[in-house]
């Protein structure tokens, strides 16, 4: 296996008093170096949840997780693996020390993983700074002086300065204004092709998603049900809610006028799982069969899997 | 008549002197839907606020007229507001669990906006809370009306929210950013109810306050670009996203496009410099990549061309 990251039959679940919250329930995937995946899906999905357990900031109750070749438990208890996955989160406003400067922000891995000074860390600081795109003036700001995406670059510069191989993102543009989340994005991408790194990518941002993603893996309580190459996915989606999610999207151009039928319902409670597919409830397609059987994520052609009972198998839509 | 009259509007922080909003001038026609739409600290939410009397201490409005269906909300010098106001307007706000009272149970909330807003007695009001939620599209009438704010999602209280709005005689319907914290597939559900509701009357109009362009090109007929609290840029939709006029608009339709479509590097051209409330001329000047001299100590002008108006002083060269 020469993949960069391998996530095998991962499962996590939360406990709390009696209830069980089924957050993440059997993903596995991998992602190639220099490669972009997108999870994508509503809220409640586990697309963050796996994306932590990625990270390795939490521990998955089963399963696991290994990047270029080390497990995700030593990669965090270890100071000289733990350069080798860095995170970016949504609310970098939140995710920066706010009486820190950003000299020290950005440099921290460097003090603590490799234990150096902060004045030994300068040029690798700086150059951090420039590779997003500011200047050294920079250094003595303070979080509270930066705009939205200001900040969101510093955060990017703080998890690129210890060279990691595999970077997870999650929803890094949420909260940025439409103008700047494309320069963030197209900065991501720059990156990637310079130092060929890895990344896991959350949103819920189709367009995104769509601008930065080679492969897509569409979530649903839990479970991946369709996952392949982007452009395939956009074009021809075929999982019932990959299809219903697409679809949702508004048009951009306002000459196209917008007549859908929404999906139907919410997405259930991820501690009441229906039995069978776990869908079925919302599916347009749905019939008694998915009440039983549930569904698994099956090849679908060379590039593309699916969990749906009736469009596991090739044939037309 | 217009729904909604603004002539001039000007809000302004009252120790600084800071214009927050400068010289808005717009109107609504009845059974429209109008997209007002910005980038953050564009002054679109302190406009609704204003509208609907709900400015934060410390700021005022200091000149200009507001009127919905031809009666002023603001009155005298003083620009107190008229209390009648608050029955021509409603509003649908961003987070719709903060609009509704967490100790109170759906169905008493909605009694109670009914009897206040639409004159019904307890017992009318009693009988029309099932319609009215079954009209929004919620599935589990009984057990939705029972509930209290905190046990539905946040969907479901957003087609609460919009039920009781649409059942005032108020005309005008204030949406800000009424599906931003929504998934993409609820969103879908309540963009297309509330075309369905608005289309159903000719009266009442909507104005959708959002940062998200999609969202205005599939809902709106007419559209308000602002940045900085000056309006940059009005006309309809169709023809503004074909057509952009003023450099604003045209950036930010730009980022919009090449973002969708994946092409590289967008619009660098524009500086990332952030709006600067105390210039005395355009508030995009200082990023505008056809600023000139005057455009940095003049307020900008009103172009106008059939059914648009772009406020810019360089229209001509660019």
């Amino acid at each position: 296996m020469n993949n960069l990251l391998n996530v095998r039959d991962l499962r996590h679940t939360y406990v709390k008093g009696r209830i069980q919250t089924h957050a993440v329930r059997g993903v596995s995937f991998e992602v190639a170096r220099g490669e972009t995946i997108a999870l994508v899906g509503e809220s409640g999905c586990g697309k963050s949840s796996t994306a932590r357990l990625i990270a390795g900031l939490e521990t998955a109750t089963s399963g696991s997780v290994s990047v270029a070749g080390h497990d995700i438990a030593d990669i965090a208890t270890d100071k000289r693996l733990r350069r080798l996955v860095q995170m970016v989160f949504q609310h970098s406003d939140q995710a920066l020390d706010r009486s820190w400067n950003v000299e020290r922000i950005v440099a921290e891995p460097l003090l603590r993983m490799d234990g150096l000074r902060l004045s030994a860390a300068r040029t690798r600081t700086v150059a951090a700074l420039n590779s997003v795109g500011l200047g050294d003036d920079f250094l003595s700001r303070r979080p509270r002086e930066l705009s939205g995406g200001q900040s969101q670059r510093v955060a990017i510069a703080r998890a690129l300065i210890s060279q990691p191989e595999l970077v997870v993102l999650d929803e890094p543009t949420a909260s940025l204004d439409q103008s700047v989340r494309t320069r963030v994005l197209d900065l991501l991408k720059r990156i990637q092709e310079e130092r060929n790194v890895g990344y896991v990518f959350i949103s819920h941002d189709l367009a995104s998603v769509r601008r930065i993603a080679d492969r897509v893996a569409v979530m649903y309580l839990g479970r991946i049900v369709e996952i392949g190459r982007t452009a395939e996915i956009f074009a021809n989606p075929r999982h019932p809610y990959t299809q219903g999610l697409l679809r949702s999207e508004p048009p951009i151009d306002p000459a196209v006028k917008w007549e859908i039928t929404p999906m139907k319902g919410e997405t259930p409670s991820a501690s009441a799982i229906p039995d069978g597919c776990a869908f079925r409830g919302r599916c347009p397609i749905a019939d008694e069969a998915c009440a039983t059987v549930d569904p698994l994520l099956l090849p679908v052609g060379s590039t593309r899997q699916l969990a749906c009972i009736h469009r596991s198998v090739d044939g037309p839509i | 008549m217009s729904v909604l009259d603004v002539d001039r509007l000007q809000v302004e922080v009252f120790e600084t002197g800071i214009a927050l909003l400068r010289d808005i001038t717009l109107s609504i026609k009845p059974g429209s839907i109008v997209g007002l739409v910005g980038e953050s600290g564009s002054g679109k939410s302190m406009f609704s606020l204003a509208l609907m009397g709900l400015l934060p201490s410390g700021v005022r409005v200091t000149s200009g007229k507001a009127r919905v269906a031809g009666k002023s909300i603001l009155k005298g010098l003083t620009n107190q507001y008229v209390n009648s106001s608050r029955e021509d307007i409603a509003l649908i706000s961003q987070n719709p669990r903060a609009a509704l009272n967490p100790t109170m149970r759906i169905n008493k909330q909605v009694i109670r906006v009914l009897r206040q807003r639409c004159n019904m007695t307890f017992k009318e009001a009693r009988s029309e809370v099932h319609e009215l939620l079954a009209r929004v599209g919620i599935p589990d009438v009984g057990r939705v009306a029972n509930s209290y704010p905190h046990q539905l999602s946040g969907g479901m209280c957003q087609r609460v929210v919009i039920g009781m709005a649409l059942s005032t005689r108020a005309p005008l319907l204030i949406a800000d950013e009424p599906t931003t914290g929504l998934d993409v597939t609820i969103q879908a559900q309540i963009l297309m109810l509330l075309r369905k509701l608005v289309g159903e009357s000719d009266e009442k109009s909507v104005m959708m306050v959002t940062h998200d362009l999609a969202v205005v090109s599939s809902m709106c007929d007419q559209l308000i670009v602002l940045y900085g609290g000056q309006v940059m840029e009005v006309g309809p939709t169709r023809e503004v996203f074909a057509n952009p006029r003023h450099p604003y608009t045209k950036f930010l339709l730009e980022s919009l496009e090449s973002y969708a479509d994946g092409s590289a590097d967008s619009t660098p051209s524009v500086s990332e410099n952030p709006i600067d409330f105390g210039l005395s001329g355009c508030r995009f000047s200082n990023r505008c990549p056809f600023s000139t001299p005057v455009c940095q100590t003049t307020p900008p002008p009103a172009i106008a061309d059939n059914t648009r108006i772009a406020y810019c002083h360089n229209l001509e060269s660019i």
